[in-house]
């Protein structure tokens, strides 16, 4: 078994029912092509390092999968070039199999205090 | 005997909690300079180990988009 960790750009101007619907593809198109999604996370409108397709935002999606096919991530990658809306992806290979929940990314918990 | 400077230790074999990971992209920005170049680990400090995983997580982080390739300081100003 193989995992992957994949995380895309939306384009900005998409809202919630439009960014919903491009989420809900992504997990189609992954099952279709004998995949499982684990985990997926919305990182919400982020400002970009640098513009891509001259937009200076855009939705950041993680999503983590696993599969036995070893040539899907570069299926995945090609489909999500091809779909409107999507900016930019890149796909990890994880070595091991994903801990759920294991990176509070947006909002970072204050540590505990432990006296 | 001011010119021999203190060892500096490297952060993430100090801290092995501390994962290094393209998606944190805040704690990657130490590593790099204003300019978005990666600052050699004689400065910061950093082992070779780590800073062969940093150098990688750096460049995935800057391939979508999570950190820049290039900035222009001067540009700022403008």
């Amino acid at each position: 078994m193989r995992y992957y960790e994949n995380l895309f750009i939306v384009n900005p101007n998409y809202e919630h029912d439009k960014l919903s619907q491009i989420v809900e593809a992504v997990k189609a198109e992954i099952t279709r092509l004998n995949g499982a999604v684990l985990y997926l996370e919305d990182w919400g409108k982020r400002r970009l390092a640098y513009p891509i397709e001259k937009h200076r935002y855009g939705n950041y999606i993680l999503v983590q999968y696993e599969t036995e096919n070893s040539k899907l991530n570069k299926e995945v990658e090609a489909w999500m070039g091809l779909t409107a809306g999507i900016l930019s992806c890149m796909t990890v290979q994880l070595e091991e199999k994903p801990v759920q929940k294991a990176e509070p990314e947006v909002a970072p918990k204050p540590a505990e205090v432990k006296n | 005997m001011a010119l021999i400077s203190k060892r500096k230790i490297c952060k993430f074999c100090e801290n092995p909690q501390e994962k290094i990971d393209y998606k944190n992209h805040r704690m990657l920005r130490r590593f790099v300079t204003e300019q978005g170049k990666i600052i050699p680990s004689r400065i910061t400090g950093t082992c070779a180990k780590h800073q062969r995983e940093l150098t990688k997580a750096i460049k995935r982080a800057r391939n979508i988009a999570l950190l820049p390739y290039t900035f222009d300081v001067t540009q700022s100003f403008k």
